[in-house]
């Protein structure tokens, strides 16, 4: 329910069509399940179980941007963290993370969270994972160009402008960096299963979570990124079993998908 | 110093100069004495189960030191109540030629292709017998079950055996070596004595482990390898149908076989009322003799005198009318020696932060030579899970993995364990009995028809050696 101060002013403040991409009611729904995030077996699971996709897209994505050195020391911001389910593992492995949300309760979690692994020697080094109430726009302008990997995970079909979005994303990645997205695609498959069966009948995700209205096919999402610089990649679909609750890589993209583009470097330089 | 370890340290330990099995010295040293110090992986059992999950998770991977930055390396830590075998398997290399050990094995080609991956297999060892044939028949009837290595086309190991037939030991001792190479740290005169707090993966991050020697240790996940009366599957609280089988027993011995090739590495096995009688081959004219019967029986033939135990032997293999058993010329010295029988499952193979292989989840009756081979897929199971879970940046204890590893085993283990059993029952019915002619006529039959209808038969030839069940 509360946005952040920051971002409510600057919402506000502006003129242009909104700058804080999050609508209220998005924000709301994601407040209500503040403790939720880190039960495993509760209404966000889906979510922890794709974790076992999302990382190794992740490390992908940091073999375009860096090469051989991978995911160790690598700048990293995860956009819309929600309560770090992305942010904490990534940090084990060695990546500086500073997740990001608009929704305050969100980061409150996953702050009361780190601080209590931190009390308990989660394997995460200080200053590794950080977490800020903040929005992206806000955030591209504070720290232009300087992440190495930006992840943008089951999150762009909750934000009402997501191209803006997108343009913030790019202005955070250093040439060469990456970003990563995961997302759900518009078609009559990804309403009937991804919201009807999914919401539903079969209660995978909380009802409500998403609106299919929202979701966006990967080709338009292709050319907005191009827009921005940002060159695609990989594209990959995923498929959750909902028997086993596993995740698995598909050749279809009618689903859920990801993908990794690169932000091209400056012109004249290769 | 670490005086506790090094009082129970054998003499010819420290003669050995075997440097970098000991490199655990070095790190004791480094670390806070006796105060508790962390690791992510604590393993509980030094047998091979247990030395082959060490190695796999201490090196990242399939016995190579893992180059990938971005992986953690694990912690490792395996804990020994008794003493853990040198490296060197200097023993093996000191036997005289023509004695092997009682405590041999059939391992089936998977779990031979697991060891060679985890550097812990020499296949040019003149000690490893290939099983080339296997025949297995009934007492009273002349029906024989044969499988034939000539009919395989390309096992696992593409080499078209059986299985090998190796002494425990030098095994062992290799894998001991290999996991130390890898970084694993090795303790031995270790016990387990209690769990601190609570087993939850939520609450806890860490167990709280107390050794007998007063040291503690914190670790992210416990995996018991403890053997069939697993002391952590109690700790754990982890129920188990537990059913020990008191009237019967079995013995092992080494024993030289009739003609120049001894068994010629045919695989023979007999089913008796009392129990089956089982002889897998080893080099030349040797073999390793497996027999089930009532206990009081067995006691008095690990007793008796050479050659009335040798009379007894021929007498029980000839039985039957099914063709030539193979005669049994000899018995080595001292080779005779019991252990109890009994049935175990767990009901979970994972709980909290504490997780179960080998024969700590599972105890089969030694009817096909299973309980090795399945322990052993067991370890290289778990060992694929968590080094994912560990590559996927998450906590070893992650129960998503340790669900996977118990939902993926249970649906091996089961059935195997299903078919065992009631194939043991169905062999113990009393032979002269009318009321189980039925049941013994019908597993007679069953018997020929798998002789003679391949698919069945190609069936478990593939669930044998590829030691997965598949059924499509």
């Amino acid at each position: 329910r509360r946005l952040c101060s920051q971002a409510a002013a600057a919402a506000a403040a502006s003129s242009s069509a909104s700058t804080s991409a999050t609508s209220a009611a998005e924000a709301q729904k994601f407040a209500s399940l503040a403790d939720s995030w880190w039960d495993r077996a509760g209404p966000l699971q889906a979510l922890h179980s794709l974790n076992r996709l999302r990382v190794p897209l992740v490390r992908t994505a940091a073999s375009f941007a860096r090469g051989p050195a991978g995911l160790a020391d690598a700048e990293l911001v995860d956009l819309g963290c929600g309560g770090g389910l992305l942010a904490e593992p990534l940090a084990r492995l060695g990546v500086r993370v500073l997740g990001v949300d608009p929704v305050a309760e969100s980061v409150e979690a996953a702050s009361s969270r780190r601080q209590q692994s931190a009390a308990a020697e989660s394997g995460i080094a200080d200053g590794r994972l950080t977490f800020r109430c903040q929005t992206v726009s806000e955030l591209a302008a504070d720290r232009p160009a300087e992440f190495d990997l930006a992840v943008a995970s089951e999150v762009l079909e909750h934000v009402d402008n997501w191209p803006e979005f997108l343009r913030s994303a790019a202005d955070l990645l250093r040439p060469g960096g990456c970003l990563v997205v995961t997302t759900i695609n518009r078609t009559a498959a990804s309403y009937w299963l991804g919201v009807v069966a999914a919401e539903r009948l079969l209660r995978l995700v909380p009802p409500g979570t998403h609106d299919w209205r929202l979701f966006i096919p990967p080709d338009q999402l292709r050319r907005r990124l191009a827009d921005c610089g940002l060159e695609t990649r990989l594209t990959v679909g995923m498929r959750l079993n909902p028997l086993t609750g596993r995740w698995a890589w598909s050749r279809d993209l009618s689903l859920s998908y990801g993908l990794v583009a690169q932000k091209l470097p400056a012109a004249g330089t290769h | 110093a670490n005086l506790y370890l090094y009082s129970r340290v054998l003499p010819q330990w420290q003669a050995t100069r075997c440097a970098s099995a000991f490199c655990f010295r070095r790190s004791l040293s480094s670390t806070a004495g006796l105060n508790s110090d962390d690791v992510d992986v604590a393993i509980v059992g030094g047998g091979p189960v247990g030395l082959a999950i060490a190695c796999s998770l201490a090196s990242g991977g399939d016995g190579n030191v893992a180059t990938s930055s971005s992986s953690r390396k694990l912690r490792v830590r395996l804990l020994e109540a008794g003493k853990l075998p040198s490296s060197q398997p200097a023993a093996a290399a000191a036997a005289p030629d023509g004695s092997f050990s009682n405590r041999a094995v059939a391992l089936s080609p998977s779990t031979v292709a697991h060891l060679r991956r985890l550097g812990a297999w020499n296949d040019a060892d003149p000690r490893i017998a290939p099983v080339r044939g296997m025949r297995v028949v009934e007492s009273d009837s002349d029906a024989a079950l044969t499988f034939d290595a000539a009919q395989i086309g390309g096992d696992v190991s593409g080499e078209g055996a059986l299985a090998y037939v190796t002494e425990l030991a030098p095994v062992v001792s290799r894998l001991v070596g290999q996991a130390a190479k890898a970084g694993a740290q090795l303790r031995d005169g270790c016990r387990l004595e209690s769990i601190d707090g609570d087993n939850s993966f939520d609450r806890q991050p860490f167990l709280h482990l107390r050794l007998t020697n007063k040291s503690s240790l914190r670790t992210r996940l416990l995996i018991g390898c403890d053997g069939f009366s697993s002391p952590v599957r109690k700790l754990a609280g982890i129920e188990a149908v537990d059913v020990p089988y008191p009237r019967h027993k079995a013995m092992v011995a080494t024993l030289e076989i009739d003609g120049p090739d001894g068994l010629n590495g045919e695989a023979f096995q007999r089913f008796l009322p009392d129990g089956p009688i089982a002889l897998l081959p080893l080099p030349g004219r040797f073999a390793s003799l497996v027999w089930c019967s009532k206990s009081d029986r067995i006691s008095h033939l690990i007793k008796t005198s050479d050659r009335e135990f040798l009379a007894d032997l021929n007498r029980c293999l000839a039985t039957g009318p099914a063709p030539a058993a193979p005669l049994v010329t000899a018995v080595q010295a001292d080779s005779r020696a019991s252990f109890p029988l009994g049935f175990m499952h767990a009901n979970r193979y994972a709980s909290g932060r504490i997780v179960l292989a080998g024969d700590a989840a599972h105890r089969l009756s030694p009817l096909a030579g299973q309980g090795m081979n399945l322990g052993m897929e067991d370890a290289a199971c778990l060992s694929r899970l968590l080094l994912e879970a560990a590559s996927n940046g998450a906590d070893p204890a992650d129960p998503a993995y340790l669900l996977d590893y118990e939902t993926q085993r249970q649906r091996q283990v089961v059935p195997v364990a299903i078919v065992n059993e009631t194939l043991g029952w169905l062999y113990s019915l009393p032979p002269d009995s009318w009321l189980t002619a039925p049941l013994r006529w019908a597993r007679t039959t069953g018997f020929r028809l798998t002789n003679t209808f391949s698919p069945a038969k190609e069936f478990l030839r593939r669930s044998a050696t590829t030691g997965r069940i598949d059924l499509l």
